[in-house]
């Protein structure tokens, strides 16, 4: 998935980002949206697409994420079945930050945890607490 | 002899040493019952296939003729410096330096030895680069440990750009009665360096106890240096006819070529561990990183090419 007011904006980048990434473009402006913004994401699901996500939902200046929004904890919660693999993308942030034009082409590396269990009542903050740690331990 | 008649003679010599090597290590592979020794074992058989890999590009290039050779230095520079500045903490000041220093720095000192412009090839990245690289840093305005980072941006474009840079740069010097000739140059100096390092390590494995700098390098001991040393030197010496050399001079040069390898093994391997790290990165098998393997062309090159320059260019 990617943010609707970037990949949406402009022929060539929404081109790349839907038929390119295979990207399904969601709205980050609470402002723009109409219904449930996830609508998209949970359609992706139920037609037993696997979907990459971002849920911090930016792109930060660290090494690590910033903390997530709740957006996945409301899949989480539609699709118990669906399984959530954490994943860590290493030193993405020093190849290309935000707002350089230029990648750096250092080596980056990407690493696969062993998915979250799911646990039964487990409250908003603690589950994105968690889901975020699983991904900070891979770092 | 003719250049291409002395190329094949190397070329043949290489893969006959190779094909020995091959030999050895399967023979080694199916005798061997310890399960200690399987590792070095399995490591030395990866090695010597990584070697046949490396060889063969490294011959292509040689036929395809100078735009193929240079390709191949540069981008052997771009990786180098890509793990290199991978292993080196910076900060998001440092992004438009590090990208000029792929995108400008290393197609720039490439071409410079194309164009055959030799004044500016040897000044580019010590002068104008020096003082450029921390001038854009600066811009970005972030002051923290400032000093350390643009030195260790500009020792990473020194020694994986400028320095290995000098090794194709040969292809310059213009030799009496050695013209068209220079890139035998090239072939003799890498195949003299990686000799050295491969007889340091056998000779290192079979006889090595006393270790020269246990902390910076366990691998490098007395008798692997002096073994493999001696034996690339004589080997230098004896491929004098390849060379501009007298047998003499060969046996001379072969000798501070080999003794440049070995340090420059030894300095970025303190680099590297300073960086952390074991290896410098994983793209060679059995060997380790790009830099892994020509860390001792670095040093060598640039003592070779102004060595032969004074002696010998006209």
């Amino acid at each position: 998935m990617a943010a609707k007011d970037y990949w949406g904006k402009g022929g060539l980048r929404r081109y790349i980002a839907t038929r390119g990434l295979n990207a399904v473009l969601i709205e980050r402006a609470r402002d723009g949206r109409h219904g449930d913004p996830l609508e998209p994401l949970a359609e992706a699901l139920q037609h037993g697409d696997s979907l990459i996500l971002f849920p911090e939902g930016t792109r930060g200046g660290g090494p690590l994420p910033a903390p997530f929004k709740s957006g996945l904890y409301h899949l989480a919660q539609r699709f118990p079945a669906v399984e959530l693999v954490p994943v860590y993308l290493e030193n993405l942030h020093r190849s290309l930050p935000k707002g350089a034009m230029l990648p750096v082409p250092l080596i980056c590396t990407v690493r696969f945890g062993a998915a979250l269990p799911r646990r039964a009542g487990e409250d908003k903050e603690d589950f994105l607490m968690r889901a975020r740690e699983a991904v900070v331990a891979l770092a | 002899m003719s250049p291409r008649e002395k190329f094949c003679w190397l070329i043949g010599g290489v893969v006959a040493l190779l094909a020995l090597a091959s030999a050895i290590g399967m023979l080694l592979a199916a005798r061997n019952r310890g399960e200690a020794s399987r590792a070095v074992i399995d490591n030395l058989n990866s090695r010597i296939r990584a070697w046949w890999v490396m060889v063969a590009v490294f011959a292509v290039a040689f036929l395809l003729g100078k735009a193929a050779t240079l390709v191949l230095f540069a981008f052997s520079s771009f990786f180098a410096l890509r793990e290199f500045i991978t292993l080196t903490p910076t900060r998001r000041g440092d992004h438009v330096p590090l990208s000029l220093s792929f995108f400008v720095l290393i197609p720039v000192q490439y071409l410079l030895i194309g164009d055959g412009w030799y004044g500016v090839f040897a000044i580019f990245i010590p002068v104008y680069a020096f003082l450029l690289l921390p001038a854009f840093a600066a811009l970005a305005g972030d002051t923290e440990q400032f000093l350390e980072r643009s030195a260790k941006i500009q020792w990473a474009v020194m020694i994986t750009v400028y320095s290995v840079s000098h090794a194709p740069a040969l292809l310059l010097l213009d030799i009496p009665g050695y013209q068209g000739q220079n890139a035998l140059l090239i072939f003799y100096l890498v195949l003299v360096v990686q000799l050295s390092d491969v007889l340091q390590y056998v000779c290192g494995k079979l006889f090595g106890k006393t270790k020269i700098a246990p902390v910076v390098s366990p691998s490098k001991t007395v008798e692997g240096f002096v073994g493999g040393g001696l034996g690339a030197t004589l080997a230098g010496g004896a491929m004098w006819w390849i060379t501009p050399f007298a047998w003499w001079q060969a046996l001379g040069l072969s000798f501070v070529i080999v003794l440049m390898g070995f340090l420059g093994g030894l300095a970025l391997s303190a680099v590297k561990r300073s960086l952390g790290a074991k290896d410098w990165g994983s793209m060679i098998e059995g060997h380790g990183g790009m830099l892994d393997r020509i860390d001792s062309i670095a040093f060598a090159a640039p003592i070779f090419f102004h060595l032969t320059r004074y002696f010998f260019s006209a």
